[in-house]
């Protein structure tokens, strides 16, 4: 097993978490680990709970027939900081309460309608302390407001259906058992003068790089607890620490191009974080990496071989493969615009229920209770109750390269009637994603293969890739994928490190490179993984955003990804399209 | 079309984090001179070549708190740096800020913030050259097309150039440390929002106070050095409540000091809060005002964004230009345009008025100009506009009113406006002239606008020019003297016709202390004026909710239907997070 961007395993000297601890003294300690169910918050959501099931009613309009209280609190602190100064830090904390309710039945309610007026209720604001009294009372009318809005939303939708036909009998809210849990985590230490130095100091690394024209470090903290009630008789207390560092770093190539690269860690405590010695190294890496690929020749165009390892096999699956197993539910819509629109991002493993959609040798677990392998930090996409308040459960998702399900929430796809327990935020997300490969081969063995499938075609070299943009730290680059995502461009970001591969074994640095035309149908063709594993962690959103995550941006989870590496036998890959823009007019400031 | 309101979330992402950061200064100045003057060397050598170049770092440093019905509900602390950079080719005559005509691109492609370090001057020095070569090159690409606009384009009415020479400006403040004590505050806030709980009609209530300081270093070609350092803390107290009809009534309060300590004390502010709890039920019982059109007063705060909105706006420089624009004002300079004893100034050198200070006071404005004071009515007579930078036909040069928000391009923009009256009376005076105007016009009742909310005007072509002042306290005010409380209108006009029927001011000035939204972004205003006695004034209807109030009681009140307020759709958000002071004026919606 092995984990992204550090091949070579360094020693540990100072953590994060050794330093955090020496000054424990002047932490924000905030309370926030879980606490009994029984506290002035569980009280105060329960008792307008029953009020509101027994009493809310207008007139002669439906009762609510479900109702779900999610409160999200968070503290946090974060800094950000360029070349070893000091930029921004902020810190705060809030409590928020979003109301989920519902009017109608199972089979139909008021969801799953996108009408393009704003309907959104917007969190209300709760008092931080647990007083009872006052929490009861902005409960009360976050209440009210979500039930009219409930019944102005059911009766559009009801409008909407009357000129439909419909054509697929799907429930809008899928029949689960109830389910209480609490689940404590250790409390996250949130120091800010402390996020602050090691912002400073990794992004220190920067200094004197003058082939880096801008770097960004990011650290921040956040201790969010989620207290969860609904009328079926679920509830949990889940608290979810974040600890984090962000570096990205941006340059042009000699003739122009745009490069950047990124380092990134997250964890659910400070001391499962790399060392700061070890992010800087990592940091000083890319910054050498960025140097070389200012001088680094393009490619033109190559169709032919290509092998994915490490960082750059679980990118592509992030980005290509773990949005298909989303199970995102179509609403019904009123405007044939918005019904285009809704259909591009329409996700094709909808109708591939039992057919094949990966090599035979692939298969794929979702896990949120995965694990860590070989005795690494915890997986970060692990949780035991999702946000429905449905247990995490252990889900089989390709099994020898054939389709058995879909990530679902309680907000059901056609066929897949039940909760997998997945939703994250607003949309079904992956936990865990472990993706493993019968007959895995090692690494000679891959990398022999790849050269025989060269020979083969009697071409001149392979390509080897080891690392490709995320789009979560995409800066520039992430508009530019924005912007093709709404058409039919390439679905993946930018490589950030590719090697032309000859059959001496020799490696040639390739100048920055695309995928033009990659596909998830691609996996299916996969010729070979390899026996080993790369751990990575990374945050998933859903695709289609707003409208198919059933809320305000839909969000974004936490997800590690186990995967193998992946050899090809046709993958196009060439230089980004358009213009390069003009190297800077200036020197930079301190170049010698 | 629906004007935009741009309300007043200053978008002073601020904060003061204890002793985190030195207090540095002299050395962030000459790092920003010697990059600049290295840029414009090399600059100077392209076929383009830049003729003047600024930078403008911008440090908040803020902490904010908010509470709500005696429970605190979020606080924050943050330091934010942002980097405005002023990168002019062509020449005083043509550059590439000059306005495009006729579709297409609108002048300024809003740029992304650049944020920067400041305590490090290799770090400051990277980030500088970085940025400064994006806005070159944008630069370049808006002035190609700046000239096509030109030449394709009818010839302008107003020739005058882009930009004008000012005189370097040298000055060097300290660093004003943020001084507040969140816990302290935190406490005095829920003290603030205690009274809101005692009645069962106040559905939303929120007290915000947050304190920050603003720091600005500045440099330009010109030679100007200008660090600049201003605090400002404020208070902010609101609640609402709905009529049955579902009309949303809110009331505030705002408060303006330089320092903590300047804010009112816990006493006053309670006082405050009850007054609020006893309007807003007095206000649910109002009755109704139909459209009307009759005498009435303006109470100062009133007036003085009357003022804000039909003058103020139509004074700034830049709208006597614009293609678009109303150009209300432009040609009627040396006429008279209002009462012969009335005259207006804008002044951002005065700190202080009434026993308050004023947030619209600056020393430099963000064109590195000194500010002034600035005579636009004199006796009447209409007599100067607003300057920024930009010259307009017979203005050649600045007043010190170039101002923005970070992030913006810096245009005219108004700072503390100050409304004397030579033959003023006493307000009982201007009560009693009011009630011979009703004889005289045969009214039954003329109207008393006593506290506003804000306000907003149109001053574009597209649409018709006429301005929204919104109150929030009106009275009926009769024949024989009595003044009966009503609601649910909004003071309307255009600015002419509103102009020549203002005929007395009162003999006492209040201030209105405010963030107003324009085209530069939110920046912080005053507006000083007395109670001023209008012969016609017209009243529509306000835009009013449908929602009905709470379908149940409050918890643990009563039973169902004889419930209080509602929970409409939006509960108070983040009002704690910065950003409050009442909505002035806002100036939007020119298409």
């Amino acid at each position: 097993m092995k984990r992204a961007q550090d091949k070579r395993p360094s020693p540990r000297v100072i953590t994060p978490a050794m330093r955090f601890a020496a000054t424990a003294a002047v932490v924000l300690g905030l309370a926030l680990q879980a606490s009994a169910q029984e506290s002035a918050l569980m009280r105060a959501l329960g008792d307008e709970m029953k009020r509101t099931m027994a009493e809310l009613q207008l007139d002669e309009a439906e009762k609510p027939y479900f109702v779900a209280y999610r409160v999200v609190e968070n503290a946090s602190t974060s800094a950000t900081a360029t070349g070893g100064g000091a930029v921004n830090q902020w810190q705060g904390q809030n409590r928020r309460l979003q109301v989920e309710l519902r009017v109608g039945s199972h089979a139909l309610d008021n969801t799953n309608y996108f009408s393009g007026r704003p309907s959104f209720q917007p969190p209300a604001s709760l008092p931080l302390s647990d007083d009872y009294e006052q929490l009861r009372r902005r409960i009360w009318l976050a209440t009210d407001a979500a039930y009219k809005n409930a019944l102005d939303e059911l009766a559009a939708k009801k409008a909407a259906l009357q000129n439909k036909t419909s054509v697929e009998e799907v429930a809008d809210l899928s029949t689960e058992e109830p389910f209480q849990t609490v689940a404590p985590q250790p409390e996250l230490a949130l120091a800010t003068d402390r996020v602050v130095a090691l912002a400073n100091d990794i992004s220190a690394a920067f200094q004197g790089q003058v082939h880096v024209f801008r770097s960004q470090v990011a650290v921040g903290a956040r201790q969010s607890t989620i207290t969860y009630l609904n009328s079926e008789g679920s509830s949990f207390v889940r608290d979810e620490p974040i600890a984090y560092v962000h570096v990205t770093a941006s340059t042009q190539a000699e003739d122009g191009t745009e490069l950047s690269d990124f380092v990134a860690a997250e964890a659910r405590a400070w001391e499962h974080l790399p060392s700061q010695e070890e992010l800087v190294a990592r940091t000083t890496r890319m910054t050498a990496t960025l140097a070389e690929l200012r001088t680094a020749p393009a490619l033109e165009r190559y169709t032919g071989p290509v092998l994915f390892e490490g960082q750059a096999a679980a990118e592509l699956v992030a980005q290509v493969l773990a949005p298909r197993f989303m199970g995102l539910r179509m609403p019904v819509v009123d405007n044939p615009m918005f019904e285009r629109a809704l259909e591009q991002v329409r996700n094709p493993f909808l109708d591939k229920l039992g057919a094949r959609v990966l090599a035979r040798s692939l298969s794929v677990v979702d896990d949120p209770g995965a694990a860590a392998p070989d005795g690494g930090p915890p997986m970060l996409g692990s949780y035991s109750v999702d946000d429905d308040g449905v247990p995490a459960t252990r889900t089989s998702l390709v099994q020898n390269g054939i389709l058995k399900t879909l990530l679902t929430s309680r907000n059901p796809v056609p066929d897949l009637p039940k909760s997998s327990g997945n939703r994250r935020g607003e949309a079904p997300l992956p936990s865990n994603l472990l993706i493993t490969a019968k007959n895995g081969l090692d690494a000679d063995e891959l990398r022999a293969e790849l050269l025989a499938l060269v020979a083969e075609r009697g071409a001149e070299h392979g390509i080897v890739v080891r690392r490709i943009g995320s789009p979560r730290m995409a800066g520039a680059d992430g508009f530019m994928m924005m912007a093709m995502a709404m058409g039919q461009g390439a679905k993946v970001m930018p490589l950030t490190l590719a090697y032309k591969v000859f059959a001496d074994g020799r490696e040639e640095l390739i100048g920055k490179a695309m995928l033009p035309t990659f596909t998830e149908g691609q996996f299916k063709d996969v010729i070979a993984a390899s026996a080993a594993h790369t751990r990575y962690d990374t945050t998933i959103a859903p695709v289609g955003g707003a409208m198919l995550g059933g809320g305000v941006g839909g969000g974004s989870a936490l997800t590690t990804i186990v995967t193998p590496d992946f050899l090809f036998e046709d993958v196009t890959v060439r230089r980004p399209p358009g213009n390069i823009p003009r190297p800077p007019v200036a020197p930079h400031p301190l170049a010698k | 079309m629906r004007p935009l309101r741009s309300k007043c979330v200053a978008a002073l992402l601020v904060a003061a984090l204890g002793a985190a950061t030195p207090l540095h200064g002299d050395d962030t100045l000459k790092t920003m001179a010697k990059e600049l003057q290295r840029s414009m060397k090399v600059l100077a050598k392209e076929p383009v070549p830049a003729y003047y170049l600024s930078y403008e770092i911008t440090e908040d440093r803020a902490v904010s708190a908010g509470a709500s019905f005696g429970s605190v509900t979020g606080w924050s602390e943050s330091v934010n740096r942002v980097l405005d950079i002023d990168l002019r080719v062509g020449g005083y005559e043509l550059d590439n800020t000059h306005p495009m005509r006729g579709g297409g691109m609108r002048s300024f492609t809003p740029s992304s913030y650049a944020q920067v370090p400041v305590a490090d001057a290799d770090a400051l020095r990277s980030q500088l050259w970085y940025w400064t070569d994006k806005r070159y090159k944008q630069a370049i690409e808006q002035f190609t097309m700046v000239k096509t606009n030109v030449q394709v384009k009818v010839e302008e009415e107003d020739t005058t150039g882009d930009f004008s020479p000012a005189k370097a400006e040298k000055a060097t403040e300290k660093t004003v440390p943020l001084d507040v004590d969140r816990a302290a505050w935190e406490a005095k806030l829920r003290k603030y929002t205690e009274p809101f709980t005692q009645s069962p009609h106040i559905y939303r209530s929120s007290a915000s106070f947050s304190g920050d300081v603003e720091t600005r270093w500045y440099v330009n070609s010109d030679g100007s050095r200008i660090k600049v350092s201003q605090p400002f803390y404020r208070l902010f107290v609101s609640a609402s409540t709905k009529a049955e009809d579902g009309m949303e009534l809110p009331r505030y309060e705002s408060f303006f000091a330089f320092t903590a300590d300047g804010l009112p004390d816990d006493a006053t502010v309670v006082a405050a809060a009850e007054k609020m709890v006893a309007d807003l039920q007095a206000l649910r019982e109002a009755p109704l005002v139909e459209p009307y059109t009759g005498p009435a007063i303006l109470s100062g705060r009133a007036s003085g964004v009357f003022f804000h909105e039909i003058l103020g706006h139509r004074l700034e420089g830049h709208r006597q230009k614009r293609a678009d624009e109303g150009q209300t004002f432009k040609k009627m300079v040396g006429e008279r345009v209002l009462p012969a004893s009335f005259s207006v100034i804008f002044d951002p050198t005065v700190t202080r008025a009434g026993g308050t200070d004023l947030m619209g006071t600056y020393r430099y404005d963000n064109q590195g100009v000194k500010a002034r004071r600035v005579p636009v009515i004199e006796k009447g007579v209409l007599t100067n506009f607003l300057m920024s930078r930009e010259p307009i036909e017979g203005f050649a040069r600045s007043n010190g009113h170039g101002r923005k928000n970070v992030g913006n391009h810096p245009v005219a923009r108004q700072s503390n406006l100050l409304v004397e009256v030579e033959d003023a009376v006493s307000e009982e005076a201007l009560k009693q002239q009011l009630i011979e105007l009703l004889e005289a016009q045969d009214k039954p009742f003329g109207l008393y606008f006593d506290d506003i909310q804000g306000g907003f005007t149109l001053t574009g072509r597209f649409i018709p020019n006429a301005f929204n002042v919104t109150p929030i306290m009106v009275y009926r005010l009769h024949r024989d003297g009595r003044e009966e409380l009503v609601r649910g209108v909004d003071l309307i006009g255009t600015p002419l016709t509103s102009f020549s029927k203002i005929t007395a001011g009162a003999d006492r000035n209040t201030v209105f202390n405010g963030i107003c939204g324009a085209e530069s972004g939110p920046v912080p205003v005053s507006a000083i004026s007395p109670a001023i006695l209008v012969t016609q004034i017209e009243v529509q209807k306000k835009d009013k909710s449908q929602d009905r109030i709470p379908i149940l009681a409050p918890p643990g009140l009563g039973k169902p239907g004889d419930g209080p307020a509602d929970g409409a759709s939006s509960i108070d958000g983040a009002a704690w997070r910065h950003g409050f002071a009442p909505a002035m004026p806002a100036r939007e919606a020119r298409r």
